[in-house]
């Protein structure tokens, strides 16, 4: 016994350096998990607001492209009031409204912390809790899509890019309906990778990439991209898909967090479905 | 003594806040991202001991973790550098010992022992970082050539504060 203790005092740098990496790695780990919020990120209080101080700065920079950005949807809501509608059909008493529910609802939020260059890539944005933000909520841009909620504090949220080693988004081709998932090779931040389309589909550059509504985050139909060059690997049923992103991820600024008003029943129902096959 | 610590909290803020606000945003071609940060590191006196400079690494990376979401990712690669940094200078260390204030710079060192320090400690810093990163050989040469040439990168903005914010004067 007393050898080992003389052992382990005379090693104590070596104990110690063991010891701060063993919590390193613990917190690697634990990051990596999904769902858990954790206190040492970026949705951290102090830390948002560092980020939103120097986002209050920068900002003053984009202004002219995000005038711009939130001009071209200004007209692109416009477009779907019922004003700007020509009802072509003569026939009176269609009133459709009353079948529709509210589904999904919007919380438009700001980034105030974007990363690229990572292999796995995060966003702070300035909406939480109060605001109604929770942990697997999708973010969206004006253009497409941005990533999904991990951790939420009061005031902000961080969020898993679509730029991130786990993130994997069911998407489909817009025009023949085929489904596959959206991964991110680490390479380009512009382009990501659609993968599972059967190499039989016929496929050509500049085909739209859709969300596919299968997940109980992203509701379908958002546009994700578009085909920018794909081919077949010898002796793989599968394309190799490349798609050049719609959102610009390097200078999103305005963002949106859905809030899917049916997600808990669709989860439910789903888990349950699960557990009756086990 | 406590105008030295002051010294040395005030250069991990600065550094720590150049990083998380100019440096992690500094993404040359998706390959090439510096951390200079962790020329603190380097730069403290030779005299301290193992246990501290241990824990000064593992709060400097815990700092830039904190701001860019990585977990302990930072935290790892700079406790593990803090752990080598005095292996090699006992390694390195002249016939008569260092000079009991002795601090690394290469005002006092000369260019010919700083750049190999410099060097080592920063590949072992960033090739930690990356490959803990991807946590997986499949994209291993693409790695590779990240932690090549952020490295260089890196120890250029080193070697740039080396020769502007270091002055002959305070000789130390």
């Amino acid at each position: 016994m007393r050898n080992v203790l003389l052992f382990i005092y005379r090693n104590h740098v070596f104990f110690v350096f063991l010891l701060l990496e063993f919590v390193c790695f613990w917190l690697i780990v634990r990051n990596n998990n999904f769902h858990r919020g954790s206190v040492l990120s970026s949705s951290n209080r102090l830390v948002g607001n560092v980020y939103e101080l120097n986002n209050n700065v920068t900002e003053y920079f984009r202004l002219k492209t995000v005038n711009e950005e939130l001009a071209l949807e200004n007209a692109a809501l416009r477009s779907l009031l019922n004003e700007s509608k020509y009802i072509s059909s003569g026939r009176k008493g269609e009133v459709k409204d009353s079948v529709a529910r509210q589904h999904y609802t919007y919380i438009p939020a700001k980034v105030v912390n974007n990363s690229t260059d990572r292999r796995n890539n995060y966003l702070t944005i300035n909406r939480g809790i109060l605001q109604g933000v929770e942990p697997e909520m999708a973010v969206l841009s004006s253009e497409g899509i941005v990533g999904i909620v991990k951790d939420v504090s009061k005031n902000y949220a961080s969020v898993i890019s679509v730029l991130h080693q786990n993130s994997s988004i069911s998407a489909k081709l817009k025009d023949s309906g085929y489904i596959g998932s959206l991964v991110w090779d680490g390479r380009d931040p512009q382009v990501a990778q659609l993968m599972d389309i059967p190499n039989h589909v016929e496929l050509a550059e500049g085909m739209l990439i859709q969300t596919s509504g299968f997940s109980s985050m992203f509701p379908a139909g958002i546009n994700i991209g578009k085909v920018k060059e794909f081919h077949v690997d010898e002796g793989d049923n599968f394309h190799s898909i490349d798609v050049e992103l719609l959102t610009n991820m390097s200078t999103v600024s305005m963002v949106y967090v859905v809030d899917n008003l049916m997600r808990m029943e669709q989860i439910e129902l789903e888990e349950q479905a699960q557990t009756d096959d086990d | 003594m406590t105008t030295d610590s002051l010294k040395y909290l005030w250069q991990f803020a600065l550094l720590c806040l150049l990083q998380v606000l100019i440096f992690n945003h500094l993404n040359l071609g998706g390959y090439v991202n510096p951390f200079p940060y962790i020329y603190l590191i380097l730069i403290l006196p030779i005299s301290i001991g193992r246990i501290q400079l241990l824990l000064v690494g593992f709060l400097l990376g815990l700092t830039v973790d904190v701001f860019s979401d990585t977990g302990g990712l930072h935290a790892a690669a700079t406790t593990l550098m803090a752990f080598y940094r005095p292996l090699y200078l006992k390694a390195q260390s002249p016939r008569e010992g260092y000079e009991s204030a002795a601090v690394p710079h290469i005002k006092t060192f000369g260019f010919a022992w700083f750049l190999p320090y410099a060097a080592l400690m920063v590949i072992i810093h960033h090739t930690a970082l990356f490959y803990l990163e991807v946590f997986r050989f499949s994209e291993f040469f693409h790695t590779l050539l990240k932690t090549l040439l952020s490295s260089t990168l890196t120890l250029a903005f080193i070697f740039l504060a080396e020769y502007l914010f270091v002055s002959t004067r305070r000789r130390r």
